[in-house]
């Protein structure tokens, strides 16, 4: 009997491991200190939004954060430049529930910390968790709070783009969330990026034509043995030529449309590729398919296929975003051996020649709200307004210990719930960036992220280390991304989204809908179809969800009917 | 019966020729990765590397190793492996020995089995088991990646079947001992198990080896990732490190990217599999036999 | 009376059990309430308890979309496709390697064509669209024998035949491992017999070595018939593309798309639900059948 004695004792012992493994993480092991700060509601100190708490309070948060961050040595999420910053200048101690490195699982993570009801004091949250949120009664109203204790530069961030926190309101006009911003409409626009060994060897011609992008890329193509515009297989690229044909189309590859007023239809709010002129466009797409400016092979095409056939040469360039210098420059510098090779932006031309515009959409997607639990709301609006004191305010100084500190190693991402972005920031930057490259004077960057653009596109100029290469291919030389994005902002050619905000409720039980056109649309590009059918691909996506998107937009954006 | 005819003969060049092509073709994907991950990125992106390193360099192995997170995270996946393998184990073993008996002496075998096979087809989805976990204290420590599927059903069948198949004689001798249940399964069954254990057991090790979602999704702490999961969080940021401005990365992607990290990945990954496979091979013969022969 | 009987002739077995039982009960039972989350419009701040219930809503919404009747075809073709060809190929390729007569020859042979099950779906789909392209390496084999260039990854009538295909290619090697185990299992009496009665190789294979094999074969396939309506989200997702939508799209790829990844908890549990019960289904018919024809119970 002994070796059932054993096997009995075997399995008590594997029971009783799992509960005391159970009882000694029982509660969850919150990321930093916690307990030396009160949790108690602390009357918020008089004074400007700068003055600390004391005795110091405690705010807890979770983040998703980039593995990318880097700290020194001896430095962690719970002891950094911005914890000491916040303990020290403000008397706020902040933990973290959790924070999920990598930032894959965020979204997951945090609807199940909302499902599991105890929720942090303070959160990012995406427009339907928002709404979730709101519904549930689950976040507080910081009307008050947000008008007292945030800072004015803050407060201002309304007046360059006063429609934004106007979403994060109930019916009622009152605030339930801040906006997180983002870098503002600079980073909209996208480009015909082209290879400028390529271009320059044709003779830099103006392209303001589509006839013109089709001369000069067919002349290209012929020299080179390629094809023209490197695309893949989401429509993602290619559908970002449509201005071109002034139809405004978004990202099909998220289920996401570009909504216009139709003008001949009343002003009724549309989607891009309702409009008449989309027909047109596949006219040319089609044509493009069959003479070669579109690879016949695009539909295998992942994204990396899609840069590596401009990397070997097997493209003359893409419509992209202003960030493409990163993404194409180096490797293809690397690759040629050449330091000419890279892409550079060019405005997208029309068919008639007239200027091209500029298409900007919404530009916020997070919400930054406080939990109806948490004790002390103030300190978060402290929190939010000391990232844009740190970051983006010309008028705080920084030892050049400091600047590092907070902003080494992408670090400037640590504050992750309190990170609000200038709308303006960018914009702001790249006019100083472009100023010091030219004249050489570098006494005007004086935030953080001016002197790390101007360094990095520095290095390309001067070493043409590939490194500095994106950030000089978009704000290092006259004709760079956000230059061509200044003009375009400057002048006003801009196409706004008539869906300026989140979309609608409707819009969840219909994502899928947008794959009738995306089915339909590589039918008619390959020439399985005739471009007339459209008609009736088009009406078949209004019966599959786009008739509920429409009415939905009309409802919330439109004019009224 | 061996002497070897001539049709025979034709017949053992054309097989050997045939199963080579097919195994080459299997093996090709595996040297086309381990190249990539040695090579740099230009020839990676440009499509010239194939079956040898082009540029070799070994910077993406570098930096997934370079720091104290890699060695962390490799002991958290032994620890976890360890213990999962283990809970499986004795969970599947004391599962299927009563499950294989059959209806007469377990008369609520059909019962339990139902239990199980129930489990495979239904489940509360990802709210619930969250919350579950959250409610046990689970969260944020190990046992919440070893303690749910402690019985997976498929591998138990296939040591259930295995146990069925087994001669009854080998039972009877030791009822007629007078060897109680525990005694039989303990000092009979047990060694004679040990093929089927081990391969249900590599089974086993490699999901909880690969499994990098509930690391993401029960740890709080980056420093409690297993290795999979640790090095999932490496991988997804390579593209938002290109759409970032302001990193201090570029000198980095020249000699890495997101394929060449990927392939280190998987190979870094992949080693512990391959190094414990064929060792559990070789029982793998007798291991997945599974009362076939008995039918 | 008989219940407390059959407790006393089975004690030992229930005590035994207890610990696979409790993790059973707790983890995999206790979650199950979230099923219910298939008939509320959740939200996770009100919880189950308080989310709204909207009855067959999330039913009505995934079954009128017009897409989703093709994708349940095509996630039955796909699937008993690959376990058609999955088991046609491990059998062969079995029967194969049981030709060779030197061990360490088989077992290398058996190591490598395993190695492919442990490569993820996103490495191997990147490495398939460089072979099979339209300049890769296959197609140019195809030309270079005066054959026309197929488009394996965009061609609406061939993609499906590519996901079972490949995915046979991958996985095979599993399956090779399980029949060539159960024929190194076979009595060699039998054999025997069966050249004493004058059978030559070709004739041992079908008679003998085929009939042995049938009850495993049963049994991996009623495993992987409970898994049908799975018809490999990683593989068809990283591999397809708009234009096959109409062949390519599987059930799971299709919820995907449908906002999965927004959080949309309520429309997966009830997709989940729907593929739970036609598995259910599925597998118990094929219990019956192979019980019932093969004389042989798997569970």
């Amino acid at each position: 009997m002994k070796a059932r004695k054993l096997v009995t004792l075997l399995l008590a012992l594997a029971m009783i491991l799992s509960a005391t493994g159970a009882l000694a993480d029982f509660t969850p092991t919150p990321i930093g200190e916690v307990g030396k700060a009160t949790r108690d509601y602390v009357e918020p100190p008089e004074g400007d939004w700068k003055t600390p708490y004391d005795p110091v309070i405690n705010i807890r948060t979770v983040k998703g954060q980039g593995s990318d961050v880097v700290f020194d040595n001896g430095e962690d999420q719970t002891n950094n430049y911005w914890i000491r910053g916040w303990y020290n200048d403000l008397g706020i101690q902040v933990s973290y529930d959790w924070i999920d490195e990598g930032n894959t699982q965020y979204t997951q993570k945090l609807n199940m910390t909302i499902a599991s009801g105890d929720l942090p004091d303070v959160f990012r949250v995406n427009y339907i968790q928002f709404r979730q949120l709101l519904k549930a009664g689950m976040i507080q109203d910081i009307t008050d709070v947000y008008a007292k204790y945030t800072s004015q530069r803050v407060r201002d961030f309304e007046k360059t783009d006063p429609d934004t926190i106007k979403t994060c309101m109930d019916e009622n006009g009152r605030l339930y969330g801040v906006p997180i911003y983002y870098y503002g409409i600079i980073d909209n626009p996208r480009y015909m990026w082209v290879r400028k060994d390529w271009y320059e060897e044709e003779g830099r011609p103006e392209i303001k034509t589509v006839e013109d992008f089709e001369k000069v890329f067919h002349s290209m193509m012929e020299k080179h043995n390629a094809y023209g515009i490197s695309i893949d297989n989401t429509f993602e690229q290619l559908f970002m030529t449509g201005p071109m044909f002034n139809v405004y189309l978004g990202n099909p590859a998220q289920g996401s449309y570009f909504w216009y007023e139709d003008e001949s239809d009343g002003g009724r709010i549309k989607a891009g590729i309702a409009h008449k002129e989309f027909k047109t466009a596949l006219e040319y797409w089609a044509k493009w398919y069959q003479d070669g400016i579109i690879n016949p092979d695009f539909v295998n095409k992942t994204q990396d296929d899609m840069v590596e056939d401009l990397i070997t040469g097997r493209a003359c360039g893409n419509p992209w975003y202003q960030w493409a210098g990163w993404h194409v420059g180096p490797n293809m510098v690397a690759a040629t051996g050449s330091v000419d090779a890279y892409t550079i932006p060019l405005q997208f031309p029309t068919l008639d020649g007239s200027q091209v515009l500029g298409q900007i959409g919404f530009p916020n997607a997070d919400i930054v709200v406080v939990s109806k639990t948490c004790k002390n709301p103030a300190a978060v609006m402290k929190l939010i307004s000391y990232t844009d004191y740190i970051m983006f305010d010309p008028n705080t100084v920084l030892t050049e210990d400091e600047f590092k500190g907070f902003t080494d190693g992408q670090r400037e991402h640590v504050p992750g719930a309190f990170e609000v972005i200038d709308p303006q920031a960018d914009m702001i930057q790249f006019e100083h960036v472009l100023k010091a490259i030219e004249t050489g004077d570098t006494s005007e960057l004086f935030t953080a992220g001016m002197q790390k653009k101007y360094g990095d596109s520095m290095m390309w100029i001067n070493e043409h280390n590939t490194g500095g290469l994106g950030a000089f291919c978009q704000q290092g030389f006259e004709g760079c991304s956000y230059d061509l994005a200044k003009y375009l902002i400057d002048n006003d050619y801009l196409k706004r989204t008539a869906m300026w905000g989140p979309p609608p409720e409707e819009f969840d039980q219909t994502v899928n809908t947008i794959d009738v056109i995306t089915t339909g649309v590589s039918e008619i590009i390959m020439g399985l179809r005739p471009v007339s059918d459209y008609d009736q691909i088009l009406a078949d996506w209004y019966a599959a969800g786009g008739q509920i998107m429409e009415d939905a937009v009309n409802k919330y954006y439109g004019k009224g009917e | 019966m061996h002497f070897i005819t001539k049709g025979q003969k034709i017949f053992n060049v054309f097989n050997y020729i045939l199963v080579t092509i097919v195994s080459l073709s299997c093996l090709l994907p595996i040297i086309n990765t381990l190249a990539i991950s040695f090579s740099q990125p230009a020839f990676v992106a440009a499509g010239q590397v194939y079956f040898w390193p082009v540029g070799f360099t070994t910077q993406s192995y570098e930096f997934a190793i370079s720091n104290g997170k890699f060695l962390r995270a490799f002991l958290i996946s032994v620890e976890r492996c360890a213990l999962g393998v283990g809970i499986n184990l004795f969970c599947m073993i004391t599962t299927a020995y009563p499950l294989a008996r059959s209806k007469d002496k377990f008369p609520h075998r059909n019962f339990f089995m139902g239990f199980y096979v129930f489990t495979m087809l239904f489940g509360g989805g990802l709210v619930p088991w969250y919350i579950l976990m959250r409610n046990l204290g689970l969260l944020n420590s190990i046992w919440a990646l070893v303690l749910p599927l402690a019985v997976p059903v498929s591998n138990m069948a296939i040591l259930m079947n295995f146990i069925r198949s087994l001669p009854s004689e080998l039972e009877e001798a030791g009822q007629i001992d007078g060897a109680g249940n525990f005694r039989i399964l303990w000092s009979i069954l047990l060694p004679v198990l040990l093929p089927s254990l081990a391969t249900v057991g590599l089974f086993s090790f490699v999901y909880h080896w690969n499994d990098w979602f509930q690391g993401a999704l029960f740890m709080n702490n980056p420093s409690k990732y297993p290795l999979q999961t640790y090095l999932q969080t490496l991988l997804t940021n390579f593209r938002d490190m290109l759409r970032q401005s302001g990193s201090n990365y570029y000198e980095l992607l020249q000699r890495m990217n997101e394929q060449t990290g990927r392939a280190a990945q998987l190979f870094l990954g992949l080693v512990p599999v391959l190094v414990i496979y064929p060792f559990v091979q070789k029982y793998f013969t007798t291991g997945l036999v599974m009362g076939s022969v008995k039918g | 009376m008989r219940f407390f009987k059959n407790v006393r002739k089975e004690w030992m077995y229930l005590v035994m059990m207890i610990p696979g039982l409790v993790l059973t009960a707790i983890f995999s039972y206790g979650p199950l309430y979230g099923i219910v989350m298939a008939f509320q419009e959740y939200n996770p701040g009100l919880g189950f308890s308080k989310s709204p219930w909207v009855g067959m809503d999330n039913f009505n919404l995934i079954f009128t979309q017009p897409a989703f009747l093709s994708t349940i075809y095509n996630t039955f073709f796909i699937s008993i496709g690959k376990i058609v060809l999955g088991t046609i190929w491990s059998v062969v390729f079995a029967l194969q390697l049981n030709e060779i007569r030197q061990n360490a020859a088989k077992r290398i042979y058996q190591t490598i064509v395993y190695i492919p099950n442990f490569i993820s779906w996103v490495i191997m789909a990147g490495i398939l669209t460089d072979i099979l392209g339209s300049t890769g390496i296959v197609n140019e084999m195809i030309m270079a024998l005066g054959g026309k260039p197929v488009q394996f990854i965009s061609n609406r009538a061939v993609f499906p035949w590519t996901m079972i295909v490949t995915d046979a290619w991958k996985t095979f090697g599993f399956g090779t491992v399980v029949y060539l185990a159960t024929m190194t299992g076979i009595d060699p009496a039998l054999y025997e017999s069966a050249v004493i009665d004058g059978a030559n190789r070709w004739k041992q294979t079908w008679y003998v070595t085929l009939p042995m094999l049938v009850p495993i074969i049963i049994l991996m396939t009623v495993l992987a018939l409970g898994n049908v309506l799975n018809a490999g989200f990683d593989q068809v997702y990283n591999l397809y593309s708009p234009v096959v939508y109409p062949t390519g799209d599987i059930i799971d790829t299709y919820v995907y798309r449908l906002g999965l990844q927004n959080g949309k908890y309520a429309i997966g549990t009830a997709v989940g639900l729907f593929k739970s019960v036609v598995s259910c289904v599925l597998i118990s018919t094929s219990l019956f059948v192979a019980y019932r024809f093969a004389g042989y119970k798997v569970f």
